[in-house]
């Protein structure tokens, strides 16, 4: 029994830790480690402008609106213009993955078209996306095949073939985030996230020409 | 500088009296009400900031609706005399009314709903134990004062969500 307990404590140790390495992997790949240092050096600037100009002025207004786009920045994995946050906020509330949001928001694939926000559906995605992992698979495939196949020990080519195997765990979702994934977030939450931002997006008033008041 | 006394020592009184500008439209946000306790209790950001054991860059930052605050700030501020209900619900707790509290299983299972949505990281893992035990007491303390109907609750989840910026 408490070897039991014990055994279910450590797998779930060892899950909770793979859980944070790959969380760090992604993090490292996303690029959002850049955002945040951007973040931090807005705060920097906002407490120097907050303790010259006070909170009420203009300089802090700028300030703090440049903050707040690098704060959703951070939360999205990239800065986006305000029209298309406000549709991710809203996708999200909508119960629509972050994950998948933050992989729209990374690779730009949602975007503001004149008032609205469309998802791209490019033709040379699903292409890019499997040539990609097709490269990287041959490529490991290869460099073990050169391992295996050397007339080295037995214990040297399965150290060798492990090493090269992490390298791609932690090489491939690189790749991944800006291809496979990035193609499969536009798949599986594209036409959701589209609703929401039109369900989201604020009334439109009617513009009328200058011209028909004068006349 | 004697511009901002004057503004501070008008936005006590005459919220108090119900005619401030600010207090005549209703503070929609959890950023625009923390700013109006803050000039209700006559302080300065970098006062409050010190009261809420935070920097004034964090202050401001809450101020604006950027980020949200932890609940140790909160009660920290609500040490200092903020109205916690009024922060996080835009509505006042009257007096003598906080003491005690009934609520019904359907209530309470609702009310474990709202904490099981709201408190989670930004990865959707559940908080410390800790956090979401304080946030369900703050939620049954609410729900008295609001009543337990679904409509009540509905609104107070919205309210919620506005304040967490979800």
């Amino acid at each position: 029994m408490r070897t039991n307990n014990l055994s279910q404590r450590g797998l779930h140790v060892v899950s909770q830790s793979m859980s944070t390495v790959v969380e760090i992997r992604d993090r490292f790949w996303s690029g959002v480690w850049w955002t945040e240092w951007r973040r931090r050096r807005q705060e920097a600037l906002m407490a120097k402008v907050l303790e010259d100009a006070g909170e009420d002025s203009m300089a802090a207004r700028t300030v703090t609106e440049r903050h707040r786009w690098l704060e959703r920045g951070v939360k999205y994995w990239r800065p986006s213009p305000p029209l298309v946050i406000a549709a991710l906020e809203a996708s999200e509330r909508a119960g629509i993955p972050r994950r998948d949001l933050r992989l729209l928001a990374l690779n730009r694939d949602l975007r503001q078209v004149g008032d609205d926000v469309k998802v791209r559906r490019a033709w040379w995605a699903p292409v890019l996306a499997y040539s990609a992992l097709i490269l990287i698979l041959c490529h490991w495939a290869l460099l073990s095949a050169l391992v295996v196949f050397s007339p080295a020990m037995w214990v040297a080519k399965v150290i060798g073939v492990a090493a090269i195997s992490f390298f791609y765990w932690f090489l491939w979702p690189g790749f991944g985030l800006y291809s496979t994934q990035a193609y499969a977030a536009v798949k599986r939450s594209g036409t959701a996230v589209e609703q929401a931002a039109r369900a989201a997006s604020p009334p439109k008033a009617p513009v009328v020409p200058l011209q028909a008041h004068r006349m | 500088m004697v511009i901002d006394v004057q503004n501070k020592q008008d936005g006590v009184q005459i919220s108090e009296h119900h005619s401030d500008r600010r207090a005549a439209v209703k503070p929609r946000t959890f950023g625009q009400r923390l700013r109006h306790e803050r000039d209700r209790l006559g302080l300065s950001q970098a006062d409050f900031a010190e009261r809420g054991g935070v920097r004034r860059t964090t202050q401001h930052i809450y101020e604006s609706d950027t980020r949200v605050p932890d609940l140790n700030y909160l009660e920290r501020v609500q040490e200092a005399g903020a109205d916690l209900a009024y922060l996080v619900l835009g509505e006042r707790l009257p007096p003598g009314r906080q003491d005690t509290i009934t609520l019904s299983y359907a209530t309470l299972s609702n009310i474990y709903r709202v904490v099981d949505e709201f408190c989670r990281d930004d990865d959707g893992h559940p908080l410390p134990l800790d956090s979401r035990l304080r946030f369900f007491q703050l939620l049954c303390a609410s729900v008295k004062d609001r009543g337990s109907s679904d409509a009540e609750l509905e609104s107070l989840r919205s309210e919620l969500a506005r304040f967490t910026g979800t």
